[in-house]
Formats: structure tokens, sequence, C-alpha cells
């Protein structure tokens, strides 16, 4: 009984993703048919044409190398700012302290933030560059990689630091041999969350590119414009969008509540 | 040997610590701090800014008829949303932890709907809400309502982007309860059970007080997230009918970017920022020391 209600809730959530993998493989006839036909002979030619209507390419590199030197350069940013704050060091209250500002910047509506640095951007002559998103993702990413990272750090027993450092190692050297290693599970789990946040951003995407360094997602809506009738090679587009996140979201899945609450419930 | 190697390291350390923060706080607040800066100013795009002081804000507060109709919207929508989201969340986190067959599946499956890209999410309900086309009308007509035209009445569209939002995050809010019930000891609930409590006794008493931390975690994150909420509803509606479903950061967008009335909507940024701060700072104690507490 219980499994029933579980199973119609799970269909609720799972229904809309089935729905659009499925019209995106579907034929323009049987499409918008109603009833909904669910047993269909799959084509690729929805793909062909969301992928051949706009430059394809040029979104989906944009994404992926704002997505990656981000992340990137967040992780290299904080990853040594966690360790810090993990509470190996004396003053506990002082790292709360710190954490907490990193914290805070979750709550910032990304509009607001967005709109000085579109005028801003335009007077430099970052609007609409790679560069311009590159930097205000890594923001962006910060917060997650501090706390993901932090949280890391902190299962991570002193016991193997101490002797390494017993043995000689400086505290340098203690970070770069021994903690690192272990950590990279977690280094991993981190990265790809981010990936995975930083990928879906539209918000400020919005904003700050016009068509050049346009990402993905913004691409979706200018998708719509004209797809918006042609409903097998819209669904595409956006299977095609959401994928990677998909398969991020999949590998990380154990992580996921752990990053979007801060760590404060170890799904 | 420790000694020697704390003071000669502890500019670095001070160093590699503040300079994300540094430049996360300036990137990150920097902005905002210069929103708030210019919302005193009579400001368009192009124009050259012009002291004002409170005017935007007394604006903001009189004149404006979207303004309390977007702050409105924004309560709605956010309220709607948390409540189902937690009442819809809490049972599946509970049907969760009450069948053991099969659960990773249900999990991942579950998980689906938060990773999918929230502007993507928007345009797949809007094809979902497709009044003539859509599956939603479809599955409303086999029990007997017909037609209903979604996107394009103001209660309908306000609808459709509370279930979009509700689809995107209840199983946030389930997974969320779901960890924290499966690290709950079994021992009061073994105790409750040889008490002769009944399962729903025991959920309330119970359960319900070790989650409470969880709980309140949840209520907070959906509450902050729902007053930011951007993406899909610009996708789903982009605001409308009109301007139906334009909540504060909808009408902070359109102030700016369509009108370019820079000044004017710094003053609706800023009062959107003191909003999520009131309401953050009252349960920000709370979730506080939830985080901190590791």
């Amino acid at each position: 009984m219980m499994y029933a209600i579980l199973i119609m809730c799970t269909a609720f959530f799972v229904y809309p993703v089935l729905f659009v993998l499925k019209t995106s493989f579907e034929s323009q006839y049987t499409v918008r048919a109603i009833p909904p036909q669910y047993l269909i002979v799959p084509t690729l030619r929805n793909y062909i044409r969301a992928t051949t209507l706009y430059e394809f390419q040029r979104y989906l590199i944009n994404s992926v190398v704002v997505t990656i030197l981000s992340v990137g350069l967040a992780l290299l940013l904080g990853t040594p700012c966690a360790y810090l704050i993990s509470g190996r060091w004396g003053n506990k209250r002082r790292s709360s302290d710190i954490a907490y500002t990193i914290f805070a910047g979750r709550l910032l509506p990304p509009t607001a933030v967005a709109i000085p640095f579109f005028l801003l951007y335009n007077s430099v002559g970052l609007y609409d560059t790679q560069i311009g998103l590159i930097l205000i993702y890594i923001t962006l990413n910060l917060p997650f990689v501090i706390w993901l990272m932090r949280g890391f750090y902190m299962e991570i027993p002193k016991e193997i630091e101490e002797a390494a450092e017993v043995d000689g190692c400086s505290k340098l050297s203690v970070f770069l041999k021994i903690v690192t290693p272990v950590s990279l599970y977690g280094l991993a789990a981190t990265a790809l969350f981010c990936m995975l946040v930083t990928w879906n951003e539209f918000n400020m995407a919005l904003i700050l590119t016009g068509v050049g360094a346009r990402t993905l997602p913004v691409q979706a809506l200018q998708f719509w414009g004209s797809l918006g009738l042609d409903w097998g090679a819209m669904c595409a587009a956006a299977m095609l969008i959401t994928s990677p996140v998909l398969v991020f979201g999949v590998i990380v899945r154990r992580y996921l509540i752990r990053g979007l609450t801060f760590g404060a419930v170890k799904g | 040997m420790r000694r020697g190697d704390l003071n000669s390291h502890k500019f670095f350390f001070f160093l590699v610590l503040l300079a994300p923060v540094v430049y996360a706080n300036i990137v990150g607040f920097g902005p905002f701090l210069w929103m708030l800066y210019h919302s005193f100013f009579d400001y368009d795009f192009g124009k050259v800014p012009l002291f004002v002081g409170l005017r935007n804000y007394l604006l903001v507060f009189t004149t404006d008829p979207t303004f309390y109709k977007s702050l409105y919207l924004s309560a709605v929508f956010t309220a709607a949303c948390v409540i189902v989201e937690l009442a819809l969340g809490m049972l599946i986190g509970y049907l969760l932890y009450k069948t053991r067959l099969l659960n990773s599946v249900f999990t991942l499956l579950l998980m689906l709907p938060m990773v999918i890209t929230p502007a993507v999410s928007g345009i797949i309900w809007r094809l979902l809400f497709d009044p003539l086309f859509g599956h939603v009308n479809y599955f409303l007509s086999l029990v007997g309502i017909q037609g209903l035209r979604w996107l394009s009445d103001p209660l309908g569209a306000l609808i459709a982007v509370i279930v979009c939002d509700i689809w995107q995050w209840t199983p946030f809010v389930a997974l969320v309860l779901y960890a924290g019930l499966t690290a709950t000891p079994p021992e009061p609930i073994e105790a409750a059970y040889i008490d002769g409590a009944s399962e729903f006794r025991t959920f309330i008493h119970v359960l319900i007080p070790y989650l409470k931390p969880l709980i309140i975690i949840c209520i907070f994150f959906r509450i902050v997230d729902c007053f930011k909420a951007f993406d899909f509803i610009y996708t789903l509606t982009g605001g409308g009918p009109g301007t139906s479903t334009s909540t504060l950061p909808l009408l902070l967008y359109l102030n700016v970017f369509t009108f370019y009335h820079v000044g004017y909507g710094s003053a609706i940024g800023g009062v959107l920022w003191i909003l999520l701060l009131t309401t953050t700072t009252l349960l920000m104690r709370r979730v506080g020391s939830i985080l901190m507490r590791e």
C-alpha cells in the first residue's frame, strides 16, 4: 500500500523527464497527438534540427569552457581556504565567522549582483565574454567549494597529519602529500557538484552575455522562440542542454543533498 | 619546532585564507553595495545619475502598483511552494523510510527533477501546460476537467509556476527528511511501539521532534530560493500574462533591463534584499547553529 503511494509520487516526478526524452525522439507527426502516443518509432531528426538551427556548438563550447574554468579556479582558490578553516588552527570562533560570511553569499539574488556587473563590464569591455562570466561564476562556486571541502577536511583524522609532521613534513607538504590524496574523492564530488550548479546557471548569464559568450541554458530561451511549435526539436534541445547535468547529478547523488544544504545534512 | 614554523608561515596562511574570502566578498557584495548606493539616484541607463535621496523608495512604496503586486505574488508563491513541498516531502521521506525495498532506485529517480536545469524545466512545463496539446490538460480530461487555459490566465499561470517549483524541489525536502529519518536512533521508536502507540502518533511525537532541525533547514533554503526564483518563472511565463507572475526578482529584472530604470530597479533590489535579510535573520540563528554543529 505504501509502495503504491510511493510509486505514484515518484511517477509524478519522473514523468516530465520521460516526456522530454520520448518527445525528443518522436516524429513530428505524432509529437502533439492527444492522447499522447507512448510507443514511438525513434528518430534522430529532431536532434539534427536542434543542433543546426543556431550555432549550437558555440553555445556548447561556451558552457563547457565557462563551467570547467570557473569551477577549476574556484577549487584552486577555495580548497586551501577550506583547509585553513576546518578547525585545525586555534581560533575556532574566527573560523566560524569567516565561514559565515561565505555562506551569506548564498542569499544574494543573482539579478541584483549582475546589474552592476552589467554596467561595469560594458565599460571595461568584458560584456559578452567568457572571462566575464568565469569571474563572476567563481564567486558563485566559492561558497560551495569552501563549505563542502571544509566538511570533507573535517572528516580526515588529525592523526595522519600529526604523524607526518612528526616525521618531519612541513605544513605545506602535509597538505599536498597527505591530505590531498585522501580527500581526492571529496574533491571530485565537489567539482562535479559545482559544475552542476554552474552549468545550470541562467540568471547572470542572461544578463551578462549577448550572443557571443551565451551559455546553453540562456540559449534554451531562444530555442523556444523558434522551436516553440516544434516540440520534437525543442525537447531534443532540452535533452542536449540537460544531459551533462543529469549525468553529473547521478554520479554525485550521494553528495547532492550535502552540497545543497551546505553540509548541514549528510545525505 | 612548532612555534618557529607558525611565525614564518603566519603571513602566508593569512594570504591564502583571505584571498578567496576577499575576492568573494568584493565580487559578491560589492555590486550589491553599488546597487544600494544607486538606489538613491534617479538613474536610467544612459542618463547621468541624479541624487534624489529616498525618492525611489517612496515611489516604490506609494505610487507603483506593480511593486505591491510583485510583493504579494512573491509571498503567495513562496508560501504555497514551501507548504506543499514540506508536506509532500515529509510524506515521501517517510514512505522511503518505511519501505526498504528498491530504495536506491526511488532516490535515484526522485533526484532527477532537482538537477534539471531550472530554465529548461520551465520550458518543459510550458509544453506540459499547453492548453491544447499539453499532457496536464490531457490527464485532467481523463477525470472530467476540460481544457483549462493555464498560461493565458493570471491565476492559472501562477499555479503553473508553483507546480513547476514543487516538481523541482519537493525531492529535495523528501531526500533531506529521509536522510534525517534514517539517522534517528531506533530506541525511542521501539519504546513507542512497545507502549502501543499507533503509527501516526509515533510519527508525530517521536520522529518529528528529531526532524525539527532539518525541517527548519528545508524551510530556510526553500524560502530563500523561492524569493530569489527567476530562471524557470522567466522561461515558463516570462512574468505574465501581463505581470501576473512577476515576482520580485522578475520585477527587478524588468525594471532594469526592459525599462532601463536602473535607479528605480535598484530600489526594488534594496527592498528585496531587506526582505530576504529579515526573513533569514529570523531563521538564521537556528540554521547557523545547525550548520556549525558538525
